[in-house]
């Protein structure tokens, strides 16, 4: 009897039950095993701070020497762009005032009127190259919960928060292949779509918009928002931009390829949309 | 015993930090090279299955809890890969670093490719052929390289575990 304790196989098999006991508990939506989380999560959150701010500065450092000439012209170009823009900031304000008006007209809320806002630093990635999730440095005890959704400082989507532990939180991000988005193509005669990530996309920061109603008329420079269909994300949060619209065999089957107004490769700070209802 | 645990542990929790953070930016082409499955196969190959197979279980479990949605899955994976590598340990000429090398390519080619396929079986959207020559051949390559500068690394270890193993019997 001792001998059969003491024997590799028994060992592994063992181990194997073990984990696959383990993998069924875990799996799914439940948070059960948080604690076990926690026990490595908590105490290596400070480190991974660390470690990736040392990382971040290194990265700027080197940077820094290869972008003065980079920088001075886009500086030029940004001087262009800043007239330009003044320019049509006074039509906007114009415009606003007006919009304001019909609006309170209207006794419209504004979208994020139910969300408060909260920022967080990116401090770990996942390992491995398969998947596009990353972990920041807020979680349970900051009121976060699974499915918030994430955008950046511009507003635009990021993803999800996949599941808060103590004092992180995992966000999938939705270039991830996993994550699938319901998006409006915001224009005249828009319509739903699905906006999916792609593994060999999601190298370049990019995503797939997919089944697109046979109606509508993609064309390269549409903008995508979400749609509020599914309940996670609020309506009118901007994707991103059609940049390509690619044809397979049938009209049915075409599919467009999406630039994300968040930029993954340059992510650092996110801000977590959290609802007061839930 | 407390040696190895100690030595092990650390590299383990070392390697999960660099990881999960610095390594993002040294990324060749999106690809990043992963440094515990790499450590789990040189362990393997240099040391026995038996070690090879714990380094395995408690990064894989490291990687779980850190990022896994099912608690278990890396960890599980983890261990047959140390258990597979290991298997062959005592046929090769362990003591040639290239001979190592080559098995450590050789196993990060199975054990990425065995990550690709479970983790997308179920949405049937596989592109095998992609998958392969972007993310696991790279990869590979780059555990080949790691496990070159791991090697002396754990020969070393491997002296210094068996020496207070001698002392203790005699």
């Amino acid at each position: 009897m001792l001998r059969l304790f003491k024997s590799k196989w028994f060992i592994v098999s063992l181990a194997t039950i073990v984990l696959l006991i383990v993998i069924g508990v875990s799996a799914g939506k439940s948070s059960r095993l948080t604690w076990l989380r926690n026990i490595l999560n908590v105490p290596l959150k400070p480190v991974q701070s660390i470690f990736t701010s040392a990382g971040r500065k290194m990265e700027d450092l080197f940077a820094y020497f290869q972008d003065i000439d980079a920088l001075r012209e886009e500086n030029e170009a940004l001087r262009a762009e800043v007239e330009e823009l003044r320019r049509q900031n006074r039509e906007y304000a114009e415009l606003k005032e007006k919009n304001d008006e019909l609006r309170q007209a209207l006794n419209l809320k504004s979208e994020f009127a139910d969300y408060t806002i909260t920022g967080a630093n990116i401090i770990a990635v996942e390992p491995g190259n398969w998947f596009s999730v990353f972990k920041v440095d807020v979680g349970e005890q900051d009121g976060i919960r699974a499915d918030f959704p994430v955008v950046t400082g511009s507003r635009g989507l990021v993803g999800r928060v996949l599941y808060a532990d103590k004092s992180t939180s995992n966000i999938q991000t939705i270039i991830d292949e996993e994550s699938a988005v319901s998006g409006w193509i915001a224009k005249p005669g828009g319509g739903h779509a699905i906006v999916k990530g792609d593994l060999q996309l999601k190298e370049e920061g990019l995503c797939k918009l997919i089944y697109i109603p046979i109606e509508v008329d993609v064309e390269v420079g549409d903008i995508i928002e979400t749609s509020g269909v599914g309940g996670i994300y609020p309506k009118g949060i901007e994707i991103g931009k059609v940049i390509e619209v690619r044809k397979t065999n049938s009209e049915l089957d075409r599919y467009a390829i999406i630039q994300p107004t968040a930029d993954f490769r340059r992510l650092e700070e996110v801000f977590i949309l959290k609802s007061e209802k839930k | 015993m407390k040696r190895k645990l100690l030595l092990y542990s650390f590299l383990i929790v070392f390697f999960l930090l660099l990881q999960t953070t610095l390594l993002r930016y040294a990324r060749i082409h999106g690809v990043a090279p992963n440094l515990l499955i790499s450590l789990t196969i040189l362990t393997a190959l240099v040391r026995n299955s038996a070690e090879g197979a714990a380094v395995g279980l408690f990064s894989g479990l490291c990687i779980d809890l850190q990022f896994g949605t099912a608690v278990g899955f890396y960890a599980l994976l983890g261990m047959y890969t140390g258990i597979a590598a290991g298997s062959i340990s005592r046929k090769i000429y362990r003591d040639n670093f290239l001979v190592v090398a080559f098995f450590t390519f050789i196993y990060s080619v199975v054990y990425e490719s065995v990550v690709y396929v479970i983790n997308n079986i179920m949405s049937g959207d596989i592109d095998f052929l992609f998958a392969f020559t972007r993310v696991i051949l790279p990869e590979a390559v780059y555990n080949c390289a790691v496990s070159v500068l791991l090697f002396p690394l754990l020969v070393m270890a491997g002296k210094w575990f068996d020496s207070a193993a001698s002392a203790h019997k005699y």
